[in-house]
């Protein structure tokens, strides 16, 4: 494998495991929103 | 990638209609540009203020914008493999495990259920098809077209055919990423940059929640 071959796996790996790492933040701000609403007794915008 | 304009509107885009979930939030909070999508102050506002389904619907919506106009790679892009694992329940409803993150309508009468079921009935998917294959026979094959244009709101039918196809352009382009590769290393590098900022924006919205719900939570114990 060429040099430049090596970056490109390297690049996508971090990539791949950083689309993870937001998923998981996304899931976290997402449960914290809910707690967020319920503590806040917020009315939704869309209801 | 050229320089969008990102003051295009929504409209404009495609992939928006008045069937959006959250479509009575923008028209009221005067949302209409590209550009006010990729303001994440005003979109995370947003999301905070939503229901869960409109903020899947939204959240959904919103990377799309960022991968047509930024280029930033759709963070959920795994599930484009993954086979579609529908179930056929007696009573017809068509279930289908990962629908409610697709930014599709997720509605008993939402296009891809419609569509699934149809390609099913006529022998041409079936539940080991991958979403990507799928998508790629909606946007390809004209009983589909035929089945999707029978549909009544054609507004809907093009909001629907927009999304696929974005989502099929980029599955190709992702597949491209092989040939050059000064070219595939500088458009990697790009991604990586984008999601990066994409992360340390999330970051900083889970802190400045954590610190105000403490705030409310800390302020209740005080007045108990």
């Amino acid at each position: 494998m060429n040099e430049k071959q090596k970056i490109i796996n390297d690049l996508n790996k971090i990539i791949n495991d950083l689309k993870q790492e937001i998923i998981e933040k996304q899931n976290k701000l997402n449960n914290l929103i809910n707690q967020y609403q319920i503590t806040n007794n917020i009315e939704l915008e869309d209801i | 990638m050229e320089t969008p304009n990102l003051k295009i509107s929504l409209k404009e885009t495609g992939i928006y209609s008045t069937y959006d979930r959250f479509y009575a939030t923008f028209r009221n909070r005067k949302i209409s540009t590209v550009a006010d999508i990729l303001n994440d102050e005003l979109m995370y506002d947003i999301l905070r203020k939503v229901s869960i389904k409109t903020r899947k619907e939204l959240e959904c919506f919103i990377s799309l914008i960022k991968y047509k106009y930024q280029g930033i790679p759709i963070v959920g892009d795994s599930f484009l493999e993954h086979p579609l694992s529908f179930q056929i329940k007696s009573s017809g409803f068509i279930e289908i495990p990962e629908l409610d993150s697709l930014g599709f309508n997720t509605s008993k009468n939402g296009r891809l259920r419609y569509l699934i079921d149809y390609a099913f009935k006529n022998n041409m998917i079936n539940p080991k098809t991958t979403f990507i294959n799928c998508f790629k026979l909606f946007t390809s094959d004209e009983r589909i077209m035929n089945a999707l244009n029978s549909l009544s709101v054609k507004e809907e039918n093009t909001r629907f055919l927009a999304i696929i196809q974005i989502y099929v352009e980029y599955y190709e382009e992702k597949q491209k990423l092989t040939g050059d590769e000064v070219n595939t290393i500088r458009i990697l590098k790009s991604q990586l940059m984008g999601l990066i900022n994409m992360r340390d924006t999330l970051d900083s919205e889970i802190t400045k929640l954590e610190t105000e719900t403490n705030e409310l939570m800390n302020k209740g114990e005080i007045r108990k």
